[in-house]
């Protein structure tokens, strides 16, 4: 490496823990030349790195994803950024913007590769957007694939290269696609796409009417339906499953003759000469029509019993969700941020009807400022159940402590109390089993009884159990609202060869209703 | 708002002192041990050792000095725990680093408040990359990979948006001594 020592460059790198053996000597070197001056510096970083980690770190969690759109909580700070919201569409476009604006300069063939091919190099003009990526699910995506998230805004020109998963993309005219790895596709226009390769089903609303797939040797133009195209080899099948579209052949030596209108039902595949065959629905691709249904949030919400009462309440609320979700709460804590409470359950121990993959949250909300203690008691599993007990601040306190619980990987369980980030206390201890998810006694009521005693301390924060494996948690805020974000059954979603109905993705507010 | 009369033996005392100086003790920490959620591990056995220890502090020094002096110890530890692996701060840089914690913790409160308020003042989309790598945890090469960048350009476009922050902070500190 030839370029000089840029000593900020590297002290970042080295709080990221991204140095290189050779940055990592010549970092050393710097700082030995002149101590202080290295000492100032890395300073002044760390505390900015830290206090960035911290404050986003505390932002983190807070990502319910705005189940029922009427939860203030859900409008946090925190909320704003996280991949789940709409938000994070703009979120993500204003990253890939920066990108093209920031380096610009420094890496101008990413520039290039967004704008897609046919751009000059070095003439920068702003990409057409004209798709959205609007889903994603268990994408595995080529190599220098760019935007490839959930929320990315394509331009005219962008190739998908899809090596696993499936994936939706929204085009501008309002036609979506269904795509299924892998698969090669370029949206070359707000209402015009290229499948190279692969297979895709295409839903097309009225008003996207004259939408337009090309494959290698024909093109399918939608008359107002929904249609699946797959390319294999040289031969492209079209099947119809409602409405209709119109075939036009390629230039192949037997395509003038071919063009055609499908109905619904109708399958045909087209050969490298244009020739157009009916085809048995047996003969054609599966094709997947939805991508599978994102996890739904299940409303389990328990009866209303009083703020005094919000144990009754949670603990009526787990068993709402043990009968409906089946869900099996091993370690529960409760704690609130910006003023909203919250529980944190952890559901490691979910019985296998409902594996603890599949629970993505749960979520509790409440209306009223309250002050968590939690107190263990033994569970009939043989492990040790949370029994989450809650009591009213007293007027005139200023909130709610935070208490932080982290397993420290040395079979300890570490809860420390904070103020907003900052953390103001802590205890450490012993967990009896080796997974560390279970713990053998766990008592945070001093440490809230600390604020008790001492209303001129701060009382604002949150509190968390974490369990990095399965991080499931409850929260209050508002009405007083269960919901437990489950995923869906795989084997619920139906390839479009099926007879039944694929899965729809449940808006939220569907499922609360329940 | 009047600050009732302290009690410097209650809980309260040494919890409000924590308080103040936690914020600097993890920068210091996080400045011998790039590693935060390490880092974080190590804080809270310091935070267990303030508690513990805390009849020992004496009152007239400062305490956010005090409480980085037991961070010292646990870093060292640490990475004895860690055998081969070694700081890359010697000692002497080590009590550099510590002592210009206990200078710029003069300034603390200001930098946080300033820190906020530089946040909200970042392009939305420097923003957005300080998120991703801080909310969502992510490194270069995987803001690389996602972006569709080099790990490369995403630490310069971090270094120059840290930059940027760093002189908004420093130039409202500035304001605010000048007022």
């Amino acid at each position: 490496m030839t370029q000089p020592f840029d000593p900020e460059l590297a002290i970042d790198a080295y709080l990221d823990g991204e140095l290189d053996a050779e940055q990592e000597a010549a970092l050393r070197a710097w700082l030995a030349e002149d101590p202080q001056r290295g000492a100032r510096m890395l300073a002044e970083r760390s505390l900015l790195h830290s206090r960035l980690a911290r404050m986003h770190a505390q932002a983190a969690p807070a990502d319910p994803a705005t189940p029922t759109g009427r939860g203030t909580l859900l409008h946090s700070a925190a909320h704003f950024f996280t991949r789940r919201t709409p938000l994070s569409i703009t979120v993500a476009a204003l990253v890939i913007g920066l990108l093209i604006t920031a380096m610009a300069f420094i890496a101008a063939p990413i520039y290039r590769h967004l704008a897609g091919p046919g751009r000059e190099p070095g003439k920068f003009a702003p990409p057409v957007i004209v798709a959205e990526l609007s889903g994603v699910h268990e994408a595995v995506w080529g190599e220098g694939q760019i935007g490839s998230h959930r929320g990315a805004q394509l331009p005219a020109g962008h190739s998908l290269h899809l090596n696993e998963g499936i994936v939706e993309v929204t085009l501008s005219s309002g036609a979506v696609l269904v795509i299924e790895a892998p698969a090669v596709v370029r949206i070359d226009g707000p209402n015009r796409c290229s499948l190279e390769t692969g297979q895709l089903v295409a839903r097309v609303p009225a008003a996207a009417i004259g939408f337009s797939i090309a494959t290698p040797n024909c093109e399918v133009v939608d008359l107002g339906t929904e249609f699946g195209v797959d390319v294999t080899g040289e031969r492209s099948g079209v099947q119809v499953f409602e409405g209709s579209v119109a075939l036009v052949p390629g230039s192949g030596p037997s395509a003038p003759s071919q063009r055609r209108v499908l109905v619904a039902g109708e399958a045909v595949l087209v050969d490298q000469s244009g020739l157009v065959e009916p085809a048995k629905l047996t003969d054609m691709q599966s094709f997947r029509r939805h991508i599978p249904a994102a996890p739904q949030w299940v409303d389990v919400t328990p009866e209303f019993v009083g703020k005094e009462n919000c144990s009754r309440v949670l603990y009526t609320g787990i068993g709402r969700a043990t009968e409906i979700a089946s869900l099996h709460v091993y370690d529960a804590a409760v704690g609130s941020r910006n003023g909203n409470q919250y529980v944190w359950l952890d559901l490691s121990a979910s019985l296998p009807q409902l594996p603890p993959e599949r629970i993505e949250r749960v979520l509790l909300r409440w209306d009223g400022v309250v002050v968590p203690q939690v107190v263990p008691t033994h569970g009939s599993k043989g492990g040790v159940q949370a029994e989450l007990g809650v009591f009213t601040v007293p007027d005139g306190r200023r909130g709610i402590p935070t208490v932080f619980a982290r397993a420290d990987g040395k079979n300890n369980v570490n809860f420390y109390a904070a103020h907003e980030s900052d953390v103001i206390d802590a205890v450490t201890v012993p967990a009896v089993s080796e997974d560390r998810r279970i713990l053998a006694s766990w008592d945070i009521t001093k440490l809230v009884q600390h604020w008790i005693d001492n209303p001129e301390a701060p009382h604002r924060g949150q509190l968390v159990l974490i369990n990095r494996q399965h991080p499931v948690w409850v929260q209050w805020d508002g009405t007083p609202r269960v919901l437990a974000r489950i995923r869906p059954h795989e084997e619920s979603d139906a390839k479009a060869s099926d007879e039944s109905e694929p899965p729809r993705q449940a808006a939220p507010q569907d499922d609360l209703k329940h | 708002m009047s600050t009732p009369p302290q009690n410097t033996d209650s809980p309260g005392y040494a919890a409000r002192l924590w308080m103040d100086a936690q914020p600097s003790v993890l920068s210091f920490i996080c400045a011998a041990i790039p590693r935060f959620h390490d880092a974080e591990d190590v804080l809270q056995e310091v935070a267990v050792d303030v508690a513990e220890n805390f009849s020992q502090y004496d009152r007239d020094r400062p305490f956010v000095a005090w409480a980085i002096g037991i961070a010292r110890f646990k870093i060292a530890a640490y990475y004895r725990s860690r055998g081969r692996e070694q700081c890359l701060l010697d000692e002497s840089v080590l009590e550099h680093v510590g002592q210009a914690h206990v200078t710029q913790h003069d300034h603390l409160g200001e930098m946080r408040q300033a820190l906020e308020d530089c946040l909200e003042r970042l392009a939305p989309k420097a923003r957005s990359l300080v998120q991703m790598r801080y909310a969502d945890d992510l490194r270069s090469p995987e803001l690389a990979e996602r972006l569709g960048s080099t790990s490369g350009s995403i630490r310069v476009t971090l270094t120059r948006i840290r930059n940027q922050l760093l002189d908004c902070i420093r130039g409202k500190l500035a304001q605010g001594a000048a007022s």
